[in-house]
């Protein structure tokens, strides 16, 4: 049901020149929220990276993004067209590969191609071609035959044949081989030597995401906490080191933005976002000495936030790891 | 559109091929028994077997996920995939009914069978075809609904079985193409508008595809409880309860008897004030015969005849004479005028025999039989009599001799309405009784001698007419019953007429005895009130009073004009108490609606009488009922002021079933507590519809990381510190 007062996201105000911009995006499957009002734009050009643990509603945010899937509340554009009312030449602007990799087994690869190519008015074959080759997938195979990592190259080459302007990919190397991972990568490095185009892909494996993407996106447990580029997400997320005199305290005051605490035999170790002094005075309040930033890699950061526990209050009530 | 189609087309091909090779194979095999009802029902279960599987084929596979996903995500509108869908989906139907539907037509047209082949004869087959298309969207209806009430996805197939139902009873084909286009349609249309929100989201269907939707699930719903309530019925009070055995007989001597063979399990014969004079074993298999021993020699007639595009006596009517040798065929054929020999096992034509005796070869340009042929049909059976009786005369038909007598021909300005043997089961030949639009014709079998006795009751009134033949002395006595098409009711409440005659055609006697009601109102019928809703009460009433009802009955309180007169002049064809042939239809109906509505005889004395009081209140209950469910969902959900008063409307008019088409149809959003006010409020809403308060964002934990200037969230602790 769709209530009279929700926003119109057209009017909401888009600094840069977004792809696709989210306000509110709610779903409910029956009572259970799957996304809780996520709200974000993906700017043109960029790569963007969305990452969550399984459930965490990636797939959703995806779905109604392209209109496939109605969403509770809010709207969203992609494309400057509302995803509910995608025009067919709009669609077509834009590639999609499904989770999963879903194709229809009697069908042979050659014959996807010929199937493919009558729904787009622009249609690599040469690109579809060299794809199926890249994968070494030999034309006459059925589609029903093919490996995981196969059919991966299927969707990636009916995918990239559209030339599309804008790509989502729903966890496109899962359940890939590192062979096959890499080649997939590879060919979206490829897509993506020219700057117009737009990738947006979900994924679990975080080295891809530091490899490949400019923007990123978590999703924790149907919320959204963060979406932004890589390097304003670097910046805000820190790990310190506080050394204590003797073994830590197992109780922490409410430290706002604490991702993961460690505990060690005389320090803690804390991954906290958006680290300011007030956190540094919280640490020394309990007896920290002395309060040190460490340096942190982008998939420290990410696994201290998708790592989490399902739970919270483990955390407000600032239970420590030993 | 077109690879998509060329897709849906190679996915499903094998399952036309597989309707083909077993259709195809039996009907270039057996052409002959390809035209009879049997094979029909057969047609019409494997059409809707293939179409309704078919439906659910194309759409299951592709209907949840990822894989909906990769099939939506194409640059065609939603109504597009569904169009090519469907193209696909009724070209393969089609093609793999059609094929051995085109293969047999192949096989008659180049090959003799042994049956008067005529293009005619293959409509209902064609209807059976076409039924299937409903049955392939109510296939695809189930298989992408989501529905929140799960058993609101078959309510398509319920609509395909109502149209099953109409396409083997209505008199006419293009009566029956009418109800497949207009209940495939809305079937159709109720699938296209679910494949548009992808099937879980009713609220963003087009209004038209929600109507469509919505009167799929009503008539779907209707037919189960119209059904529903049969088989109670049934259950509940026995077939035999219900229906009077009481009937009227003449023994052998001319006195007049009733025949009891109601529930119990003995049939009596008792005298006219009730004694007893004679019991039988229901269990004991010679009954028949006792009786025939008992009761004198009897033949019957002017039974209006079942007119429907399925029978072929319109064009064609098989003999089964006992002169008829083994491995022949004889049919009388409209078309020829002449009665036309087959031999079934070299599967050719014997020639023909017509008033001028029997001639070889084709039939064409012979001299004709005029006038019609006589013949009776129970069911969709056809039953010609021993004799052959035209509206010109009565013949004698020797098959295996060829040979062929006149008996009885009318004088000028008489008309024969029917005839038939008058068979004494002592003896070996019969006397032939026909009966014109003046007299009763008795012609006798030994010495070939007329005797007249003239109609004593108007023929409008007092159509059905019974020859009885008693001994000792030899007379004859003709019974006058109500005709059909003065309604059920006067059939039940006019009074019968026996005239007894002497050998020789002198009146003797006129007897008038009350009849016996067909049906017998029971105390059950008012009860089933309270499960009918007002407007399914109306529907049916209007129905049975518009059938079954003469115009001249007493009541006024059921008007036969209006919405249902009109439907069920339509969709029926010919009333029951309408003069000519009768629509199965409304004798189906009849069986069907009598148990479950007030008695026909109730309903002729209005309201005033109390078992249709009763009725009536268990309606205006069941209304009650179902206003009251839907007005309480419409406010839990806040509905709008006008939503309210429809959804009450539809529940007062519909009762239970209004309430699960509310159920089935609308969106059933969850509903959670309002932090602000505590009560439940729906997650669609952007505002709590008890306090106005707007839906809260997602609590920050401190963790959340967003570019400064995009739409998103503030961090509220990154201001506080």
């Amino acid at each position: 049901m769709i209530s009279s007062d929700e926003v119109d996201v057209a009017s909401l105000p888009d600094p840069g020149q977004s792809v696709i911009r989210a306000h509110a995006l709610t779903r409910y499957f029956g009572n259970k929220c799957a996304v809780n009002g996520v709200s974000f734009s993906v700017p043109r050009g960029s790569v963007c990276a969305f990452i969550g643990r399984n459930g965490a509603g990636k797939s959703t945010t995806i779905r109604m993004l392209l209109g496939l899937l109605a969403p509770t509340r809010g709207r969203s554009m992609i494309l400057g067209h509302d995803s509910l009312e995608l025009p067919p030449e709009t669609r077509a602007r834009i590639g999609y590969m499904a989770e999963g990799h879903p194709v229809y087994p009697w069908m042979r690869v050659s014959q996807y191609g010929t199937f493919q190519k009558g729904f787009y008015r622009r249609w690599n074959q040469g690109m579809f071609s060299s794809i199926i080759d890249y994968f070494a997938i030999a034309p006459r195979t059925k589609a029903g035959e093919l490996s995981h990592g196969q059919r991966a190259g299927l969707h990636l080459a009916m995918t990239l044949a559209s030339e599309p302007e804008l790509l989502v990919l729903d966890e496109p190397d899962t359940g890939l081989d590192p062979a096959a991972r890499r080649s997939l990568l590879e060919a979206m490095i490829h897509f993506t030597r020219n700057r117009e185009r737009t990738i947006l892909f979900s994924t679990h494996l975080l080295d891809d995401v530091e490899r490949m993407a400019d923007h990123v996106m978590v999703l924790d447990y149907s919320v959204l906490r963060v979406a932004c580029s890589v390097d304003l997400f670097r910046d805000h997320v820190r790990r310190v080191l506080a050394q204590f005199s003797g073994p830590p305290p197992r109780e922490l005051p409410d430290i706002r933005g604490l991702l993961r605490a460690t505990a060690g035999e005389n320090d803690l170790t804390l991954i906290v976002a958006n680290y300011s002094g007030h956190t540094e005075r919280l640490l020394e309040s309990v007896g920290a000495q002395t309060v040190v930033e460490q340096p942190l890699s982008l998939e420290d950061a990410l696994v201290a936030y998708i790592g989490r526990h399902g739970k919270k209050d483990l955390f407000s009530a600032g239970r420590v790891e030993s | 559109m077109k690879p998509l189609i060329w897709k849906e087309l190679q996915e499903n091909a094998r399952w036309a091929a597989m309707i083909v090779l077993l259709f195809g194979g039996y009907a270039v095999s057996y052409g002959r028994f390809c035209m009879c009802d049997s094979f029909f029902a057969f047609v019409s279960f494997v059409g809707a077997l293939f179409g309704g599987g078919l439906g659910i084929l194309q759409i299951m596979y592709e209907s949840r996920g990822d894989r909906l996903a990769h099939l939506l995500h194409r640059p065609l509108s939603r109504s597009r995939i569904f169009l090519a869908k469907a193209f696909a989906g009724t070209g393969l139907y089609l093609t793999a009914m059609g094929i051995p539907f085109v293969l047999f037509v192949i096989r008659v047209s180049t090959t003799h069978l042994a049956l008067p082949f005529r293009w005619e004869t293959l409509l209902p087959w064609l209807a059976d075809i076409l039924t299937g298309l409903v049955y392939y969207f109510a296939g695809i209806l189930a298989a992408e609904r989501q529905g929140r009430w799960f058993g609101s996805r078959g309510l398509g197939f319920s609509v395909a079985l109502l149209c099953s139902f109409l396409v083997w009873n209505v008199s006419q084909f293009w009566h029956a193409v009418f109800v497949i286009l207009a209940l495939g349609g809305l079937v159709a249309v109720a699938a296209w508008g679910v494949f548009l929100t992808g099937g879980d989201n009713e609220q963003r269907m087009p209004l038209f595809a929600k109507a469509t939707l919505a009167i799929t699930v009503l008539i779907g719903l209707m037919v189960l409880s119209v059904e529903g309530k049969v088989i109670a019925f049934e259950s509940i009070v026995p077939r035999d309860a219900r229906i009077s055995g009481k009937s009227y007989l003449l023994n052998r001597a001319g006195r007049l008897l009733v025949l009891d063979r109601s529930a119990n399990q003995v049939a009596k014969v008792t005298e006219l004030d009730g004694r007893e004079i004679d019991q039988f074993s229901r269990s004991n298999h010679d009954l028949n015969t006792r009786l025939y021993l008992l009761f004198a020699p009897a033949v019957s007639g002017g039974f209006p005849k079942e007119g429907s595009y399925r029978i072929f006596g319109r064009m064609y009517i098989e003999y089964e004479h006992k002169s008829i040798p083994r491995g022949e065929r004889w049919f009388y054929v409209a078309e020829h005028g002449r009665l036309v020999g087959f031999d079934i096992v070299l599967n050719r034509l014997l020639g023909s025999i017509g008033p001028d005796g029997f001639s070889p070869g084709e039939p064409s340009k012979k001299v004709r039989f005029e006038g019609e042929l006589y013949f009776r049909t129970n069911g969709r059976f056809v039953v010609p009599p021993d004799c052959v009786a035209f509206t010109s005369g009565v013949y004698a038909v020797d098959f295996g001799r060829r040979e062929i007598t006149s008996l009885f021909i009318p004088t000028a300005g008489e008309t024969l309405l029917w005839a038939g043997p008058l068979q004494d089961n002592t003896q070996d030949s019969a006397n032939v009784v026909a009966v014109t639009n003046r007299s009763v014709h008795i012609v006798s079998n030994s010495t070939g001698d007329v005797i007249a006795l003239p109609l004593a009751y108007d023929r409008g009134d007092y159509e059905l007419l019974t020859v009885y033949q008693v001994e000792k002395p030899q007379r004859w006595v003709v019974r006058y019953e109500p005709s059909f098409h003065q309604g059920l009711a006067a059939r039940d409440t006019l009074p019968q007429h026996f005239v007894e005659y002497s050998a020789t055609g002198q009146e003797i006697s006129r007897t008038t005895v009350r009849p016996f009601a067909w049906h017998e109102p029971t105390n059950y019928q008012p009860w089933f009130g309270a499960v009918t809703a007002p407007a399914e009460a109306f529907l049916l009433l209007g129905t049975i009073r518009h059938e079954f009802i003469g115009t001249s009955s007493p009541s006024g309180a059921f008007g036969t004009n209006g919405v249902c007169g009109a439907l069920c002049s339509f969709v029926l064809g010919s009333r029951m108490n309408d003069p000519g042939d009768l629509s199965p239809l409304a004798i189906c109906l009849v069986d069907m609606l009598y148990g479950i509505l007030p008695h026909p005889i109730d309903l002729c004395f209005g309201i005033s009488n109390r078992r249709i009081l009763n009725y009536a209140a268990g309606v205006l209950l069941n209304g009650m009922l179902g206003a009251t469910c839907c007005l309480l969902l419409a406010r839990q959900y806040a509905y709008s002021l006008r939503q309210c008063l429809i959804w009450t409307s539809a529940g007062f008019l519909f009762g239970p079933i209004g309430v699960l088409v509310m159920l089935a149809i609308q969106h059933w959003p969850a509903r959670l507590p309002c932090p602000a006010c505590g009560k439940l409020r729906q997650v669609t809403h952007e505002i709590c519809e008890s306090c106005g308060a707007h839906q809260a964002p997602p609590p920050l934990d401190g963790t959340e990381v967003f570019e400064s200037g995009t739409d998103t969230v503030e961090p509220a602790f990154l201001t506080k510190y």
